[in-house]
């Protein structure tokens, strides 16, 4: 964050750097909660039915789960292997992701077909897209050599998030 | 006071151009009694012909009165401040202490919560229930079908049943409402286009429904607005009152003929609408 | 020069942050400095102001002459949208917002810069592919958006509907996207740098009433503005991946059953609304911010009721997220939620009015300086006290039963989100115009400005009330086809009359704003006799913002007629 924070103090600079995360967590859990609105008021729709999730999309959700424990481990032993492992785990779960739309698509549940699977496509895929940029931040990280902590931070966020996605799409 | 100038001479005193106070007082002063002049003059509602918008009548007309007052002491005070704290004055201190700002706090959050939520609360609510609560036992059933860019009304036949409606049916010429002839209550369903025919003083159900994208009906006169949304059955009611023919409009953008999509609502006396009605054919 | 961005020699400010000199394009186009940025913001907010006035003055020419049918109706209802999405976002929020939120927010509270002036400048970078799109969309097939600034689905959705919905509509979506990512990146920078890097000495409560409105504006634009992006994909969806969302089956066009299914319109709108209310307090309270900067300066009297006033606007914020459905009272929606959303919305006057009274309080026991900047901020409490009470109408859900799409509403929301900012707009350039420039605006234009903004525009708009009143509804090509909208006609030459006037009043205003920026009377660093921290360095404020030395905040920001004092009054920072 040096160029962007250039006019500020060290301590002043780490405390923004906090509240800025703050902020941003705030705004998606916005973002989530309307479409989370969205989702319950659609349920009551005519054409309603329930679409079995692949075992992907849960098996998915502990390599989420293991990079968020691999990011801990980066951050308390400030341990770069343990960062890149990470970002790998991130990006087989993106890829995961992917898989799990065209398993949708290929059964005939996905984003025109139904409700749900276009809820699914949706969230996942914004989800997905937030997942992106804290791949970026971690990829800028390692490339300095610094350890994450508010970085960390937002992947064990998005992993929550991720969770009550899934959990959403599951007990409907 | 400013740190080190960069040898530009001082800033001249900032002039109190206190001769613009009675101009501006005389402005806030006009605009007021214009204002307030042409609520009273322009401010006319069109003609009331149903019951329940006497409720919405008196809701108005109380607001008129009550922000009208507050209207005018609001700006009273603006003109009388402009004029006596023009410039240099012997008014005195003005630091308030925290109690005299609390207290003066204190006057508008009760006068809204006595003129504004009283008023919701006493004269509005009351009416909004008339408007949404149960239909009359007695009341006539019609259905009122919005598309772009007119209003087909649908009355249910002697059978006093809607037949079913099947949209992929529609045809613009030959079946507008998407009428399914194999429903038995569908054969005595009057369908017609953009005249919706009423008896005066019994009540009205509007059952709303919308062919395309969303509209709404509207008839000024009755103090009446309701959405039609695609892929809902909408209702309204209302008593008419007076006789007469009276325009009926779209009041929810709909495309490019929303300005054009006129209607007619024709009250009649009873007996007259029960003539009508026995003449009408049915669409099929 | 206009702005003042030389590279310092090393002690100038005290931060790592010594650059050689820059080129142009690095001091004027790409700045990261604060003060660049939010000009840079203010004039492309100007910019589109011409777009959206000229728009304005097509809907007049149209709505008052429509025999002469100026435009067709496809190319109204695209004007309509397009007028009305570009003033709201892309002129009032861009210059109040975003403009001198960014100009001030750093000056007054004795920072050097945001805390993040590369996303700053990202921020604003944003914004312009935002305007570009916004403008494209009129040249593309189907021309531009035609659904209302509402966008609401079916007819925002599918191409048949209205032939805005083609292409234009599509534009539309991507450029307010970018407006929303463009906001969010400017909204965190403001939440963290209130926080974190206000001067010493600087409590919250030391800062000025306008610094706390574009904190309160940020708090809730971030937070109201995700549900608007999740509608905004769905409909997305629905218009390009098949979706059903907000389409129900059955939908018929021409011959044609479309294949959607099971989708809810009213939805859309609960998701829209819920940023849609919000929003007019993301830009109304800025403008209410500023009036209260301005007025303090120039009655030379502290504001009323700070704390109230602070106390006031947090509730404000807080009800503001809890009232949307008194836009959705006709909808379908459940009475009961409805009467719910009545009882809701009309508590809002409550702290409201607070505002309004501290406003007009401010002015008792001062000494009144007739500055252009003052006559403006008086303008204000005066459009407030109208408008507001116009609120009451359409807030309460019996009267707005009458009220709902007539030109009540077009006249009120005018008045508020219209008049109001675009005022406070106004007194905010004519205050800190030396703090941009190092020069003064000329005061004699600005008086005339203000006479040609104030009077056709409450003409404008309190006539449209009358018209509302008497049954016309708004978003007609042409009312003359129904007799009971004749008696509101009768108004409709006369008011557009009177916005051509106001329209062509704003030329004075650019004029003089471009004019004395090169040519004005120069001034120092506090010509106002002001005390708020912005005023404590030079006129215009230089790169870094203050001196060698950070500055510090020894009082409050408002120490006018300081008591048991001979001063006249006692700035923010002097010992």
């Amino acid at each position: 964050m040096d160029a962007m924070t250039s006019t500020l103090a060290p301590r002043t600079s780490r405390r923004s750097a906090e509240t800025m995360l703050v902020a941003f967590l705030a705004t998606i859990v916005m973002l989530f909660a309307g479409f989370t609105s969205a989702f319950l008021i659609r349920r009551t729709g005519s054409d309603w039915q329930p679409v079995e999730l692949p075992r992907l999309a849960y098996a998915n959700t502990l390599v989420l789960a293991a990079a968020s424990v691999l990011l801990e481990l980066a951050r308390r032993r400030a341990s770069p292997g343990a960062a890149r492992a990470a970002l790998a785990l991130g990006l087989i779960f993106l890829g995961g992701q992917v898989q799990v739309w065209r398993m949708l698509s290929a059964g005939g549940m996905f984003l025109s077909d139904t409700p749900e699977g276009a809820f699914f496509f949706l969230l996942s895929a914004v989800h997905g897209l937030h997942l992106v940029g804290g791949v970026g931040a971690l990829v800028w990280l390692i490339a300095r050599a610094r350890a994450p902590r508010l970085v960390a931070a937002y992947w064990h966020f998005l992993g929550l998030v991720w969770l009550y996605v899934l959990l959403l799409l599951h007990f409907q | 006071m400013s740190p080190a100038p960069s040898g530009r001479p001082a800033d001249p005193p900032v002039s109190t151009a206190s001769g613009l106070a009675k101009p501006l007082a005389a402005l806030f002063v006009a605009m007021t009694i214009l204002v307030a002049y042409g609520f009273w003059a322009k401010g006319r509602l069109p003609e009331l012909a149903s019951q329940h918008g006497k409720y919405i009548d008196n809701t108005i007309y109380y607001l008129l009165v009550a922000t009208g007052l507050l209207f005018l002491a609001g700006h009273a005070v603006l003109t009388w401040f402009v004029l006596r704290y023009a410039g240099a004055n012997d008014s005195g201190s003005p630091h308030a202490g925290a109690k005299l700002e609390k207290r003066w706090a204190l006057v508008p959050v009760l006068v809204m919560c006595v003129v504004a939520e009283g008023g919701v609360l006493g004269i509005g609510l009351p009416a909004f229930a008339e408007v949404y609560g149960e239909p009359a036992a007695d009341a006539v059933t019609v259905e009122v079908v919005g598309k772009q860019f007119e209003w087909i009304v649908r009355y249910p036949g002697p059978d006093g049943v809607f037949g079913a409606v099947d949209h992929t049916l529609v045809h613009d010429v030959r079946n507008p409402v998407g009428l399914d002839k194999k429903d038995p209550a569908s054969k005595d369903d009057i369908v017609l286009r953009g005249q919706l025919t009423l008896p005066v003083g019994r009540q009205v159900v509007i059952r709303l429904r919308a062919l395309d994208v969303i509209h709404s009906f509207t008839v000024p006169q009755f103090r009446v607005k309701q959405d039609l949304i695609p892929g809902f059955l909408g209702r309204t009611q209302f008593v008419p009152t007076k006789v007469g023919q009276y325009e009926l409009a779209c009041a929810e953008l709909c495309g490019l003929g929303h300005y054009r999509m006129r209607g007619f609502v024709n009250i009649k006396e009873e007996a007259e609408f029960q003539q009508w009605l026995s003449e009408e054919e049915p669409w099929f | 020069m206009v702005l003042e961005t030389q590279a310092r020699p090393a002690g100038a400010h005290a931060s790592a942050h010594d650059h050689a000199p820059q080129s142009f394009l690095r001091r004027y186009v790409f700045s990261l400095d604060h003060k660049v940025i939010g000009l840079q913001y203010i004039l492309t907010a100007m910019f589109m102001a011409l777009i959206g006035g000229g728009l304005s003055a097509l809907i007049r020419y149209q709505v008052a002459w429509p025999e002469k049918a100026v435009v067709s109706p496809e190319t109204y209802l695209s004007v309509v949208t397009m007028h009305g999405t570009i003033m709201v976002f892309f002129v009032v929020s861009l210059a109040l917002v975003s403009g001198f939120g960014n100009f001030l927010i750093p000056l007054q509270i004795g920072a050097r810069d945001m805390a993040y002036p590369l996303l700053n400048a990202l921020s604003y970078w944003t914004i312009v592919p935002g305007c570009l799109l916004m403008i494209l969309a009129f040249f593309v097939e189907g021309g531009a958006a035609a659904a209302g600034w509402t966008a609401y689905p079916p007819l925002s959705a599918l191409a048949e509907a209205v032939p805005g919905s083609g292409l234009g509509q599509t534009l539309w979506l991507l450029a307010m996207a970018l407006f929303i990512a463009s906001f969010t990146m400017g909204g965190l920078n403001y939440i963290t740098t209130i926080l974190n890097c206000r001067a010493k000495g600087m409590g919250l409560l030391r800062m000025p009433l306008s610094v706390w409105m574009f904190f309160v504006s940020a708090i809730l634009g971030v937070l109201a503005f995700p549900p608007l992006t999740a509608a905004a994909l769905m409909l997305l969806g629905d218009r390009h991946l098949g979706t059903s969302f907000f389409l129900p089956g059955g939908m018929v066009f021409g011959e044609e059953v479309l294949a959607h299914e099971g989708g809810t319109p009213l939805l859309f709108q609960h998701l829209f609304w819920f940023l849609g209310h919000p929003e007019v307090y993301v830009i109304v309270l800025p403008a209410i911010g500023i009036a209260f900067d301005v007025i303090a300066t120039y009655a030379r009297r502290p504001p009323f009721g700070y704390r109230m006033s602070v106390w006031a606007t947090l509730l404000i914020a807080f009800l503001s997220m809890i009232v949307w459905g008194h836009h959705m009272y006709v909808s379908g929606m459940n009475p009961l939620v409805g009467e719910y959303f009545s009882i809701a919305t009309v508590s809002i006057t409550a702290p409201f009015s607070i505002l309004g009274v501290n406003l007009l309080a401010s002015l008792w026991r001062g000494k009144i300086r007739f500055t252009t900047a003052m006559v403006f901020a008086l303008g204000i409490i005066s459009v407030i006290g109208l408008g507001g009470l116009g609120g009451l109408y359409l807030g309460t859900s019996t009267s707005d039963i009458y009220f709902h799409d007539s030109y009540f509403v077009v006249g009120h929301f005018h008045l508020m989100i219209g008049v109001v900012t675009l005022m406070g707009t106004y007194a905010a350039c004519y205050h800190w115009f030396p703090k941009m420039f190092g020069r003064a605006m000329n005061e004699r234009l600005g008086y005339l400005h203000f006479a040609l903004t104030y009077v056709p525009m409450m003409a404008v708009f309190v006539l449209m009330h009358y018209q509302g009143l008497s049954g016309m509804l708004r978003r007609y090509y042409d009312h003359s086809i129904y007799d009971f909208q004749t008696v509101g006609r009768e108004l409709s030459k006369p008011i557009s009359y009177w916005a051509f006037a106001a329209f062509a009043g704003q030329f004075v205003f650019l004029a003089n704003f471009l004019w004395s920026a090169l040519r004005g009377r120069k001034v120092g660093s506090n010509p106002w006799e002001a005390t708020s921290m912005e005023w404590n360095t030079e006129s215009p404020a230089p790169h870094g913002n203050f001196g060698a030395a950070d500055p510090v905040a020894v009082r409050g920001p408002y120490d006018y007629a300081p008591e048991g004092s001979s001063k006249e009054y006692a700035p923010q920072w002097t010992q």
